[in-house]
């Protein structure tokens, strides 16, 4: 009796054990290497990574089809793809500062100051120095000016305000004071951006006594950019 | 011998037929858990023809040793070391002596079979 029993058991345990061998080999003869938990967090970081990198391609591909609209709807309608491209070579000048350009803005002249200094006083503090103009230019920007010069040196994204000694260069012109920046954009704003209280011309000018004077007008006109550009150290990336 | 045979068969008919599944990530366990259970039917298979034979320590060996290597997997993946390889040896190791005991068993019974006749 009791040597049934054993083998009842006995039996049991190796249906137990083929059963599960039969459940590992029929479920893992598809694909079976070791995967560690990390490896499979790494895997979906990487997949989560793929699929935002998808998102953006599509993106990318309705931006260029819109484009592709754009541009056979210009067909019909200018005619001539030289047309478009033409105007979009316009506005890339413009915006790279290689066309006069013309619109409502505000001429800000800054000039030295000629109060007598105090007892002691720094006579820097009496003039207009390359910083004061780069904040104001920044200001100005904030305010959203489009286009900005500086004695009539179209500022562009890689011109330099420099210090140099009483005069100031600007695109490799060197030039004294008074300084004149022009800058196109909504007059009111770009005006409030110079006459605000606790704006910095507004400090410069009441509490160091330096003169900052701006006007509004309807036309402002700027030139463009008259040197020219070279560039030494930057390849453009290819397939962009 | 007859009921060892017939446990395979319902096990393997069972394992092919239910439809049952657990998660990829579960197998390597299951195979370091498999390999305990054989060791410990090699285990029970020797001690049967030495007539050492206890059902009790068969079973709680079975499912101890068995538990404790797909635990001690579990373990090592979450620790980052490979603790299953200590698994793998006791058991692996210890397959391989069962065996050959088993062989040495059978081989000598074949032989005084012989004689007899």
């Amino acid at each position: 009796m009791k040597n049934i029993y054993q083998k009842i058991i006995l039996s049991l345990m190796l249906c137990i054990l083929s059963f599960t061998m039969v459940l590992q080999f029929t479920y893992v003869e598809e694909d079976y290497s070791f995967v560690s938990l990390k490896n499979i967090e790494d895997l979906k970081t990487a997949i989560n990574k793929e699929e935002e990198e998808i998102k953006d391609l599509i993106a990318l591909i309705e931006a260029n089809k819109g484009k592709l609209r754009e541009y056979g709807s210009a067909l019909i309608t200018e005619g001539s793809i030289q047309e478009v491209l033409r105007s979009e070579i316009d506005n890339m000048k413009a915006f790279s500062g290689f066309k006069d350009l013309e619109g409502p803005g505000i001429t800000v002249k800054l000039q030295d100051s000629d109060r007598d200094l105090y007892e002691g006083e720094d006579p820097g503090n009496l003039v207009i120095h390359d910083g004061d103009i780069l904040i104001i230019l920044n200001a100005l920007k904030i305010a959203g000016a489009e286009v900005l010069s500086v004695n009539g040196q179209r500022i562009l994204s890689t011109s330099e305000i420099k210090c140099t000694g009483p005069t100031i260069t600007i695109n490799n012109h060197t030039y004294g004071q008074p300084f004149i920046i022009r800058a196109i954009g909504d007059p009111e704003t770009l005006d409030a951006a110079i006459k605000a209280p606790g704006s910095y011309a507004e400090y410069l000018k009441n509490v160091y006594g330096l003169k900052i004077e701006s006007y509004v007008s309807d036309s402002i006109k700027i030139p463009k950019y008259d040197g020219n550009i070279h560039f030494k150290n930057i390849t453009p990336v290819e397939g962009d | 011998m007859l009921f060892a045979i017939i446990g395979l068969v319902t096990g393997v008919i069972l394992g092919l037929y239910l439809p049952i599944t657990y998660p990829a990530t579960y197998s390597l366990y299951i195979s370091v858990a498999i390999l305990a259970a054989i060791d410990s039917v090699f285990g029970a298979i020797r001690s049967i023809l030495e007539d050492r034979f206890n059902t009790e320590i068969f079973v709680s060996g079975f499912f101890g040793n068995a538990i404790l290597a797909g635990f001690l997997a579990y373990i090592g993946d979450r620790l980052g070391v490979p603790l299953y390889y200590a698994a793998i040896f006791a058991f692996g190791v210890r397959l391989f002596q069962n065996f050959a005991i088993i062989r040495r068993y059978l081989l000598d019974k074949i032989k005084s079979d012989k004689n007899n006749i």
